[in-house]
């Protein structure tokens, strides 16, 4: 049950960062830093 | 101290630890987990703020307005996720206060309106996307994709305002529609600012005031 809701968060967190790299900044007035693996 | 960044670092590096994950899986997990965090925070003080001086919606819609054209155009950054959800917090709430007790005038939405938008129409064009360090746009298909995107938000932003304009005019209600309007106005005017120089500068001013 524990290693499925790791997999689940990792899918989720892994979907939602590969969204947030194809907008120019974050939603809100700060941007961390974007790993390199997901810039252009 | 309290850190998003540093408990979205901590839950990826359990993760990552549990997983098997290599050092890029655990960065772009700590990403989603920051990004997502920071979002949630930003929209759920909003949320308070606004309920506690009756702006809920005057204060979302200068929010979103801000959001969805910043997804697109870029513009300059605070330098700590804190001072973030201040300026975020305070640039929803204060105008909305301000729209929802002013007398709001159609013939002078119309005349900011037409100004606000040349001025936005231009800056988008010339400046959009605004990267930052931290997240450097240099793909030339992107930067279009990205400046096409904001031009395409902004129309929809005119077609709003001009929607809501017209309802009022025919259908007469007691204001709501303007104030809705002159919120979609303000929270473009502030999105624009934030792509030039004087907005740069002026959030470097509120870094260091914070």
């Amino acid at each position: 049950m524990k290693f499925k809701l790791l997999v689940l968060t990792s899918v989720l967190a892994t979907l939602l960062a590969s969204v947030f790299a194809s907008s120019a900044c974050l939603f809100a007035a700060y941007q961390p830093e974007e790993p390199k693996c997901l810039r252009d | 101290m309290f850190s998003l960044e540093t408990i979205a670092e901590k839950i990826a590096a359990n993760i990552a630890y549990s997983l098997h994950m290599d050092e890029d899986k655990k960065a772009v997990m700590a990403y989603g987990i920051f990004c997502f965090s920071q979002i949630l925070a930003s929209i759920l003080l909003v949320i308070l703020f606004s309920l506690l001086f009756h702006v809920l919606g005057q204060a979302l819609v200068i929010c979103f307005t801000i959001a969805i054209l910043r997804k697109y155009s870029g513009g300059a950054h605070a330098a700590t996720p804190g001072k973030c959800l201040v300026i975020g917090t305070v640039i929803s709430v204060v105008p909305a206060i301000v729209i929802t007790h002013i007398p709001v005038n159609v013939i002078w939405v119309i005349i900011l309106g037409i100004a606000a938008f040349a001025w936005a129409f231009y800056e988008v064009l010339t400046k959009a996307p605004v990267d930052s360090i931290k997240k450097p746009i240099t793909n030339a298909r992107k930067r279009k994709r990205l400046r096409n995107g904001s031009l395409v938000i902004l129309g929809i932003y005119l077609l709003v305002i001009v929607v809501l304009l017209s309802l009022h005019s025919f259908a007469g209600d007691n204001g709501h529609l303007i104030r809705y309007a002159a919120c979609i106005l303000f929270g473009t005017v502030w999105q624009t600012l934030t792509l030039t120089h004087s907005g740069g500068r002026l959030f470097a001013m509120m870094d260091l005031h914070n």
